[in-house]
């Protein structure tokens, strides 16, 4: 199985995809309607608050869950969905990390964790949003958390970290009309579970992790994958044992020039920066860099609405009790209520008090 | 960003802060908006507010002057303060500013009335 490293993970396939395909939605109001659900269970909820309360909706996206008689927070990591969404009088944004929340202990009411925690890449991390939800919630205060299951109705995952194709092609862009192939024998769901790819996270700490030099390595990475991944997105056949080396999240169209010192920078970006900066300043390096990146994104959206693109994101899917495993090994939390909903599992869960004791 | 929601945000989630509460305020740019006055919801959402981070807040943005130094106790006696809060918790938009965290100085910027309070990992 392929490795992925955790942090590149959560940066490349899905903070960054999510910015992209905001500016997808942004064109076409329509297209949200149809590619984000909508949950009557969620929504239900949060109508269903006494009013004047205090609701957190963690990775909010579009903010689609408000109400008139409750004042809601949202709260995401990406820009560019949160400036597409609409100002309410009842309604706040603000961007933030759904495992570090900007908030004070014991503040808030309610808390929406719909189709967040999926997308974190460790139990360590998926462990720490739920603590982060526990702290902010008042005792008493109840959240309800929604992730993807690995059973689904329609398909077999072929593991439980996977990424997860998105077909910028069957969706609608522009007002204009999805180009779908005519499939006979499966379902637009079918498709992209059939055609998940299994990852293994692992957790490379060898490096620094600031977002900048992440940011770095990751487009050195994209363009050493490149060459391999153009033909596995290019193919239809489904893969059950993963391809030797990883589709770029998003695909690329042009060619890329070699880097200066490629080789060396393949086992160590550091070391090959710190060398390439002999022959060209850092700033030049960077400025190039991103130069040809703004160029590519460019030219793949182009490309995005005349032929069959394909957009990666990652995604762990919860096997039946993991999201009730999860939320009882949060200390201040007790489960209410669990569900199974179209492919998700659901759980609303309430704050006890520390000296709460289990039956 | 309305004084409500800034009355719940803290930047406890830095290194080395534990408290990080209230934000201090610099407002470069606010407008005012009409929201419909409703004397209840503004009874129940200060249930849940901490007062005197919202003076302190309003007092670095010159809108305090009308606010109690306390509150009274029922505030359902008090039409006037009831709606001189629901001015300050949602009529006040901070377009433009920053956030600054009390315990380190680190500041976090406000655009088209978002605050931004994304760090990198080893903040």
């Amino acid at each position: 199985m392929t490795s992925v490293d955790q942090s590149t993970a959560e940066s490349e396939y899905v903070h960054s995809i999510y910015s992209r395909l905001a500016t997808y939605q942004k064109q076409d109001k329509r297209s949200s309607q149809t590619s984000h659900r909508i949950w009557p269970r969620v929504r239900h909820f949060v109508e269903s608050l006494p009013p004047g309360c205090v609701v957190v909706d963690v990775g909010c996206g579009e903010a689609k869950y408000t109400s008139p008689s409750v004042f809601v927070m949202g709260i995401d990591a990406c820009s560019e969905v949160l400036l597409s969404v609409k100002q309410k009088s009842k309604l706040d944004l603000m961007l933030g990390d759904a495992v570090t929340l900007p908030l004070r202990d014991g503040c808030v009411d309610a808390i929406l964790n719909v189709s967040v925690i999926h997308h974190l890449s460790t139990v360590t991390r998926r462990r720490q949003a739920l603590k982060e939800c526990a702290r902010c919630l008042r005792v008493g205060g109840q959240m309800l958390l929604y992730t993807w299951a690995f059973e689904q109705p329609n398909g077999v995952f072929p593991s439980q970290d996977v990424l997860v194709p998105w077909n910028l092609h069957e969706t609608v862009i522009n007002g204009r009309l999805p180009k779908v192939k005519f499939h006979m024998n499966s379902t637009k769901e079918q498709r992209i579970i059939e055609a998940s790819i299994p990852v293994n996270i692992t957790s490379n700490c060898e490096q620094p992790t600031t977002s900048s030099s992440r940011w770095f390595s990751t487009i050195l990475n994209k363009v050493n994958t490149i060459k391999e991944a153009l033909p596995s997105i290019v193919s239809l056949s489904p893969r059950k044992e993963g391809p030797a080396t990883l589709p770029a999240a998003s695909p690329q169209f042009l060619p890329t020039t070699k880097s200066l010192i490629s080789g060396i920078r393949r086992w160590s970006p550091m070391l090959g920066r710190r060398l390439a900066s002999l022959i060209v300043p850092v700033e030049e390096q960077f400025a190039e860099e991103l130069s040809q990146t703004i160029l590519r994104e460019s030219v793949t959206e182009a490309m995005a609405t005349l032929r069959e693109v394909t957009f990666y994101r990652f995604y762990h899917v919860f096997r039946k009790g993991e999201l009730e495993d999860l939320v009882e090994s949060t200390p201040s939390l007790r489960i209410l209520s669990s569900t199974f909903e179209h492919g998700n599992w659901c759980v609303v869960a309430e704050k006890v008090p520390e000296n709460y004791v289990r039956i | 960003m309305k004084l409500l929601t800034h009355n719940f945000m803290s930047s406890r989630f830095l290194k080395g802060v534990n408290e990080g509460y209230p934000l201090r305020l610099h407002v470069t740019k606010m407008e005012n908006r009409d929201v419909e006055f409703n004397a209840e919801f503004v009874k129940n959402i200060m249930s849940k507010c901490d007062y005197g981070a919202l003076r302190t807040a309003c007092e670095s943005i010159n809108e305090a002057s009308k606010l109690p130094a306390n509150l009274p106790d029922d505030l359902s006696e008090h039409d006037d303060i009831l709606r001189e809060l629901h001015r300050v918790l949602f009529c006040i938009e901070v377009i433009e500013g920053e956030l600054e965290c009390p315990d380190t100085g680190r500041r976090f910027p406000i655009h088209d009335s978002i605050p931004n309070l994304l760090v990198e990992d080893n903040e």
